[in-house]
């Protein structure tokens, strides 16, 4: 193709932005096509070839006017569901590279969010305290029908503040009878300031979550008691706590 | 040198030159060239966005054709077209008479 003539299509293209890449080839092969006839009318009358191309790319007009008056006549659809397409994969590739990679990068949040004010308590407990100590338990507390077995705690530590602790403790319920469904650990009230930080509540079965205990500032307590009631059921847990284990 | 005075209705004279037969779009230009007045004048580019108009209007539809191995984009006037290229018709009759009838006062 005459270089004229695709640089002539390139900038009709240019300012059609509502058209599909299909759209844009079927635009310049017409035009293409036009100047090449016009030019080869003009070569038969004597005109010279490279004038020829000439002339019949200035008789077409400004290449802007025309790519925009194509455009008006093309639907924003594509073009619209395009950009949206673009933000939403970008948004998800955010997402995934987040879920994947965020814990490298929370020391790096939580020093920008400290400089701008946004300290722990503002902030949700499980992203603004970091484990410093774990330790398996094996504490199996009757609950109704039910069972709820404690099988484990991570110590966690404001990082703003290492005087203020928490425990997170890893928690199951589950009903005696194993084809019967358990009670659910989102519907046990906690008492002593304590609260459900993670649970999954299935349609049928067993219940699993986290319940995070604040601990008093500075304190080092030989054992923590937990406890919860709901429809007029309650629980208590005495959990010892090891700190030499712990550490 | 006159100034070449640029087209006005040119869907008019594309429905009408379609309304003879299918034409592609530098045949339509090049009858157009051969019948009207040197004095007029249309930049060949802006035609195709017209086609387009009519297109999505529904008054011309298209479909392409190899003619001596190359193909073409050959446009149609659909019945649609017809009834517009009459009222439009209509209308230029109507005010090339009002412009006559101004113009010839005695």
């Amino acid at each position: 193709m005459d270089p004229l003539y695709s640089r002539f299509c390139n900038e009709v293209c240019g300012h059609i932005p509502r058209a599909t890449s299909r759209e844009r080839g079927d635009i310049a092969r017409e035009l293409t096509h036009h100047l090449e006839d016009h030019a080869r009318q003009l070569a038969d009358r004597g005109v010279e070839e490279g004038a020829a191309a000439d002339r019949a790319v200035q008789a077409m007009g400004d290449p802007s006017e025309i790519g925009a008056k194509w455009n008006a006549q093309l639907s924003p659809f594509w073009l619209w569901m395009g950009r949206v397409l673009c933000v939403a994969g970008m948004c998800l590739s955010f997402v995934i590279f987040v879920g994947l990679y965020g814990e490298r990068f929370e020391p790096i949040l939580n020093s920008l969010l400290a400089r701008v004010g946004v300290t722990g308590p503002l902030r949700d407990p499980p992203y603004s305290y970091r484990s410093v100590g774990e330790m398996e338990l094996d504490l199996r507390c009757p609950y109704g029908d039910s069972v709820i077995y404690l099988y484990g705690l991570t110590v966690l530590q404001n990082i703003h503040d290492p005087d203020e602790r928490a425990l997170r403790i890893g928690a199951v319920a589950y009903h005696r009878d194993p084809f019967r469904d358990s009670v659910l650990l989102t519907n046990i009230t906690w008492d002593g300031g304590a609260w459900l930080s993670y649970w999954a509540s299935p349609a049928r079965g067993a219940s699993a979550g986290a319940i995070t205990i604040p601990l008093p500032p500075g304190s080092l307590p030989e054992s923590v008691v937990l406890t919860g009631s709901s429809f007029g059921n309650s629980f208590r847990a005495v959990i010892p706590l090891d700190w030499e284990a712990i550490s | 040198m006159r100034q070449k005075q640029s087209l006005a209705h040119t869907s008019l004279l594309v429905l009408s030159l379609l309304s003879r037969q299918d034409m592609y779009g530098y045949q339509m230009i090049a009858t157009l060239e051969q019948r009207l007045d040197p004095a007029f004048s249309m930049k060949e580019g802006t035609l195709y966005p017209i086609l387009r108009e009519l297109e999505n209007a529904g008054a011309v539809s298209c479909y392409e054709q190899e003619v001596s191995g190359r193909t073409r984009k050959y446009y149609h006037l659909t019945r649609k077209g017809r009834r517009q290229l009459a009222e439009e018709q209509e209308q230029w009759e109507r005010y090339e008479h009002a412009i006559n009838a101004v113009l010839h006062m005695a």
